[in-house]
């Protein structure tokens, strides 16, 4: 049971932090590398990065 | 809060609040250019930090002319001159701080703005607007610390590190600066006992 819950537990958090994204575009960043950087108090963890393409759109999930 | 960081070193602060967040703009340098299509919060804050730098930029102007027109040739010949200077630096004051108290007192973005724009105005009290000093070390003494928004601010290090920069920068005797240094010490050291227990726990 308790094996059961924190497996529901880590589950739940995954889909929660997945559901979290960004998409756009940037033009004047064209072809450029972008990334996505959260915190933890004083550490720094990168969430996300991807490249934009020739328009500038971009997908960070 | 997250920082989105592109190829040329350009910066954005960023929400993640919503689920699917969408942002339509040229370059993270124009901010005048970033739209966020539903995000009432994103779009709040671009537009605080916008119409914050144009204030602070327009208010710098101000006080250099403040300084300039203490002079008594111009005490004598343009009074009305230095008393309007006066009230537009005020006025930019309290614009700043009205924009800050009218985000919505329910959301994370009343919490973060006034953290934020202490963080990047206590250089700029050193550089150029002494007067605040007083006003920046009191805001900082009063942040309670222990509030679970800092977890996932990205504010810590930068408010702890401005606030000791402030201090030994104000242009004190050292023991006077070791003196105010040691003020907010013991709360900072249980907060960092709080953040080792909450380490340990996991």
């Amino acid at each position: 049971m308790k094996k059961l819950l924190v497996a529901l537990i880590t589950l739940s958090t995954a889909l929660a932090a997945n559901a979290q994204s960004l998409k756009g575009q940037l033009k004047n960043h064209a072809g450029q590398t972008i990334s996505l950087t959260g915190f933890q108090y004083y550490n720094t963890n990168i969430l996300a990065n991807s490249t934009l393409d020739s328009l500038g759109f971009f997908s960070l999930s | 809060m997250t920082i989105l960081k592109t190829q040329d070193n350009s910066t954005a602060i960023l929400v993640l609040g919503e689920e699917k967040l969408s942002l339509k703009g040229t370059h993270l340098k124009q901010p005048d250019s970033l739209i966020f299509k539903n995000s009432t919060e994103n779009n709040s804050f671009v537009k605080i930090a916008k119409n914050t730098s144009l204030n602070n930029n327009a208010s710098s102007a101000w006080r250099y002319l403040d300084k300039l027109y203490s002079a008594p040739y111009f005490k004598e010949h343009s009074p009305k001159v230095i008393s309007s200077i006066k009230k537009e630096i005020q006025s930019i004051a309290v614009r700043n701080a009205t924009a800050l108290q009218n985000l919505p007192k329910d959301s994370y973005m009343h919490w973060y703005a006034p953290m934020q724009t202490l963080v990047s105005q206590m250089p700029n009290t050193i550089r150029n607007d002494r007067e605040r000093l007083p006003k920046d070390i009191a805001q900082f003494r009063a942040i309670d610390f222990t509030n679970a928004n800092f977890k996932t601010s990205g504010l810590l290090q930068e408010l702890i590190e401005g606030h000791y920069f402030l201090l030994e920068n104000m242009g004190q005797p050292l023991d006077s600066v070791y003196a105010q240094m040691n003020i907010r010490q013991p709360l900072l050291i249980n907060f960092h006992h709080h953040l080792l227990s909450i380490k340990f726990l996991i």
